[in-house]
């Protein structure tokens, strides 16, 4: 019944991004044996031997009275980890072929994300860009975080073109610790060179998380006439067969995003494509798991 | 190959069209948004598969008709000559017409045709055919030359017309029975009068080669009796008027003595003056003649180079006029007197006119009289009427008119016929709306819209033939058919009480062509062209016995068809008799077509183009005449069409298809 309520569709008859990432999240973690590892956790991990240097709150002080020797206790995902969401908010990123348009459905994915590392209390930062930065929220686990960049993701409007260097120079310049870098993109740009922009940000330490958004009609379209298509980010203009786009097109799409992936891949980084018609839960439920495997 | 029409392969052109349908017509398909066109390729392919050819087979097609129409009309034709040799049919045609009589213009053609005859290849087939107002075949078409040869030899003058029309229609019928090419020889004097209005009627299929032997090069001076202008029946006592137009085909005035002679006998003669290029008319008035029918001709005199066409033939029969019964009732008198006025006022002679009351009518025997007229007769005592309609079946002429008395009764007297409710007169009058000009009672006449009708006696007029009709669509004069003979019925009375027509001018001729058209004055003129047909019978005799005397002394007609009384062309000059059921004998005279004596040349100009240019390939160009030539144009418009039929029907199919897919 769940499942049903998570469509995109009717994520879109929602009201208020808190209240779709609240539904989203709420109901894939109800469906998990075992929550996520997404940054810090209060999940026992493991204990340690103490070293000199270590803090001293996280030594168990029930393990020291029982045997007299300092152990410190480990969670999961103890490593101060910030969530960074890169939003793209280009003209492109407006395209929509049913209900739900690209950038809606990358917000609701976002305000997921936020959601969920606000439950788990680690910092969450938000970047907003297409070829300028738009709107960025600084990284925080402060009260009233998941507000300002729920607000910030509210104001994300389809702007111009695409240009992924403006906003990872921005990253880098205040990317103070290691983290989660998400991205989140329809990716109209050569693969190496987004891999390439991007990769800096793996060897700060970061993970690097590209999430491909694209619409149905983006991987397959169905022309049953010649159609005229204009780019939404350039204006361009060109007569499109449907023969064509039924045959060389969805091989050339589909060979963008095999070499996004390969290439992301091989730079470290993670790369999930998400259809837009695809319930939201179920991609991040996808996500989640692979993670979770992975560590 | 070659093109006899090259010009029309400008249709070509058409051929953009269906290209320009399906390769390059943009669709205005309204522009839709697309996220990104990064991954369709900027170069043409995108855009062109969209353009490109679309249903290439259909595309074909099209093209296909279109070029073929093109090339169909552009006429395309191929060179056949070496093996359409062994099959051509070689054709001396030789003009026998009247001017051919001239020198030895005959005997010229005959020599130059042997010679042609005597230059043809031992395969070809030869058949000789002679041509002047009609085509004969002398020789059916045959690889022996003894046939050929022997016809050549026998044929003389005749007295037709040339036609060249004539001959270019029966080589047009030969080439279409042939399958192999024709060459045509074509002997000839040439003449400009047997040039045909329209140089169309000259054409000839592509199959035929056409090849002009001129027996004369120049004009020839020569004046000729062109007309004589004599009436064929004579009534009154005094003597015959005999007109006579002689003409001058000469560039120099000239001098001539006409004479006249009448059975043999020289009744008339006159000096004439007779201008270059010009006619001179000259009347005899020759003493009374004798009952019976009489022969004569007009001779020019001393005879010139042409003195077969100095004389012109006529015949005249000199007759008492026939009675004319007019039948009236007892008070109107009026009638009688304008119609007897009018018919003595024509000058036509030919009947003398009788008149009765109604009561005093069973007593006559009608076929004495020539015709009868019923003048507001409002009844008529059956046996009368019976054989009033007896007399008509027969072939008698009845006028029936109506009037006051008709009205009163309220059907008229003969034929009965019920005189419908508003026709008891009119406060106005009415005009005449509408005429029959074609009907000999009311051709050449005056105008009849000043003639007024105020009373107009309206019946049914069944099936018969409406010649003249009022303003108010009220038929006025009308014809019944009854069996061989004449019935006319004129809806108004001749009083001067009904209408003014009696007062007005056209009520003379309209009497005198009436009492000719029912007294049958209109059937044989006495004098006709050779060439002209005439009925050996007599109107309402028709199927009755008749023989014809032709001017040799033989008779014309076979047993059976002197039985029927058909009709014969008169094919020479000279006097036909023609012997009639009941005793009664016509003379008619025939002479040949005065155009013939016009021995100018056509001009050399219309020869050349005739013959095909200098070198003979003009004119086969212009009119399609080659050399064995075999035209493409019959192919090409069948592969047009069955690519039409493929092409509807793959249209239908991509139709339905589209149809479906939306």
């Amino acid at each position: 019944m769940l499942a049903r309520f998570l469509d995109p569709a009717v994520l879109a008859t929602i009201s208020g991004l808190d209240l779709v990432a609240k539904t989203v999240v709420e109901g894939f973690i109800a469906g998990l044996h075992r929550s996520p590892d997404f940054g810090f956790s209060q999940e026992f991990a493991e204990y340690r031997a103490y070293t000199p240097g270590d803090d001293l709150r996280y030594v168990d002080w029930n393990v020291f009275a029982r045997t007299e020797r300092c152990y410190l206790k480990r969670y999961r995902g103890e490593t101060n980890t910030a969530l960074t969401v890169l939003l793209d908010a280009s003209a492109s990123m407006g395209f929509g072929s049913h209900r739900v348009n690209k950038l809606d459905y990358a917000r609701y994915l976002a305000a997921s994300l936020f959601y969920l590392a606000t439950r788990q209390r680690d910092a969450a930062g938000l970047i907003v860009f297409d070829d300028e930065v738009r709107d960025v929220v600084a990284p925080s686990s402060r009260h009233g975080q998941l507000s300002r960049l729920l607000h910030a993701l509210e104001r994300a409007a389809a702007g111009r073109r695409t240009d992924y260097a403006r906003p990872f120079l921005h990253l880098l310049d205040h990317l103070r610790r290691r983290g989660i870098v998400v991205v989140i993109s329809d990716f109209y740009a050569p693969a190496a060179e987004i891999v390439r922009t991007m990769a800096p940000v793996r060897f700060r330490g970061s993970e690097l998380v590209l999430f491909h958004v694209l619409d149905p009609e983006e991987l397959r379209p169905e022309f049953a006439q010649p159609v005229l298509l204009v780019d939404a980010e350039t204006g361009q203009r060109m007569e499109v067969a449907p023969e064509y786009a039924r045959r060389e097109y969805r091989s050339r799409i589909e060979a963008h995003v095999a070499e996004l992936c390969g290439r992301a891949t091989e730079a470290g980084m993670d790369y999930f494509l998400i259809e837009t018609a695809r319930p939201l839960d179920a991609a991040l439920r996808e996500y989640l798991s692979v993670r979770e495997g992975r560590m | 190959m070659g093109l006899l029409a090259p010009w029309f392969l400008a249709g070509l052109l058409a051929l953009a069209l269906p290209v320009w349908l399906h390769l390059l017509r943009r669709r205005q398909a309204p522009p839709r948004e697309f996220a990104s066109l990064m991954l369709f390729e900027p170069r043409q392919e995108s855009s062109v598969r969209q353009r490109r050819l679309r249903y290439l087979l259909l595309l074909a097609l099209r093209c296909l008709v279109l070029a073929a129409l093109a090339l169909a009309f552009a006429r395309p034709y191929r060179q056949t000559a070496a093996a359409a040799a062994a099959d051509r049919l070689v054709v001396l045609a030789l003009d026998d017409s009247f001017s051919m009589k001239q020198g030895d213009r005959m005997a010229r053609a005959r020599k130059a045709a042997l010679g042609v005859l005597e230059r043809t290849a031992a395969g070809e087939r030869v058949q000789v055919i002679a041509f002047s107002s009609t085509v004969r075949e002398l020789s059916r078409p045959s690889r022996e030359r003894e046939p050929a040869r022997a016809a050549i030899a026998a044929l003389q003058a005749g007295e037709g017309r040339n036609c060249f029309a004539e001959l270019a229609r029966a080589l047009r019928l030969i080439a279409e029975s042939e399958r192999g090419p024709v060459q045509a020889h074509v002997f000839t004097d040439l003449q400009k009068s047997a040039m045909p209005a329209s140089f169309r009627d000259l054409e000839l299929p592509s199959s035929v080669r056409l090849e002009l032997h001129p027996v004369v090069r120049e004009n020839l001076d020569n004046w000729t009796v062109e007309a004589v202008d004599v009436p064929s029946a004579v009534y009154a006592s005094q003597g015959v008027r005999v007109q006579a137009t002689v003409a001058s085909f000469s560039s120099q005035p000239a001098r001539k003595r006409l004479h006249v002679i009448l059975d043999g006998r020289l009744v008339g003669s006159r000096e004439i003056e007779l201008p270059a290029g010009g006619r001179t008319t000259v009347e005899f008035l020759l003493p009374e003649p004798s009952h019976g029918a009489h022969r004569g001709e007009v001779r020019l005199e001393p005879p010139d180079g042409f003195s077969e066409d100095d004389r012109r033939l006529f015949a005249f029969e000199r007759r008492d006029p026939r009675q004319a019964l007019f039948l009236h009732e007892a008070r109107d008198r009026r009638s009688l007197l304008y119609f007897r006025t009018a018919l003595e006022a024509s000058g036509l002679g030919a009947f003398r006119l009788e008149s009765a009351t109604a009561e005093e009518a069973p007593g006559r025997r009608l076929a004495q009289y020539a015709f009868v007229v019923l003048s507001d007769v409002g009844s008529v005592p059956e046996e009368f009427a019976r054989a009033l309609r007896h007399y008509v079946e027969s072939g008698g002429g009845v006028l029936v008119a109506l009037g006051s008395a008709v009205a009163a009764r309220g059907q008229a007297g003969w034929p009965a016929g019920r005189v419908a409710a508003n026709a008891d007169g009119h406060e106005s009058y009415r005009t005449v709306a509408d005429m029959d000009r074609a009907h000999p009672c009311l051709a050449e006449q005056g105008l009849w819209e000043g003639v007024r009708f105020y009373r107009v006696i309206q019946t049914e007029t069944g099936a018969g033939r409406v010649l003249a009709r009022l303003s108010d669509g009220v038929p006025l004069l009308w014809e019944e058919t009854a069996g061989a003979g004449r019935l006319l019925v004129f809806a108004s009375a001749f009083d001067n009480l009904a209408n003014d027509l009696p007062l007005h001018a056209v009520f003379v001729p309209f009497v005198e062509r009436v009492a000719a058209y029912l007294g049958g004055l209109d059937e044989t003129p006495g004098s006709l062209t050779v060439g002209a047909s005439l009925s050996a019978a007599a109107r309402g005799t028709r199927g009755m016995a008749a023989e014809v005397i032709g001017p040799g002394g033989d008779r014309l007609l076979s047993l059976e068809e002197a039985a029927s009384g058909r009709s014969f062309p008169l094919g020479r000059a000279g006097y036909y008799e023609i012997r009639r059921a009941g005793g009664r004998t016509l003379t008619v005279a025939a002479n040949p077509d005065p155009r013939e004596s016009d021995l100018s040349v056509a001009p050399a100009e219309m020869v050349t183009w005739w013959r095909g240019g200098e070198g003979g390939d003009g004119r086969a160009e212009i009119l399609g005449i080659g050399p064995a030539r075999r035209e493409l144009w019959q192919p090409l418009l069948a592969l047009a069409l069955v690519a039409a039929l493929a092409e509807s029907l793959l249209a239908g199919r991509y139709l339905t298809r589209l149809g479906g897919t939306a």
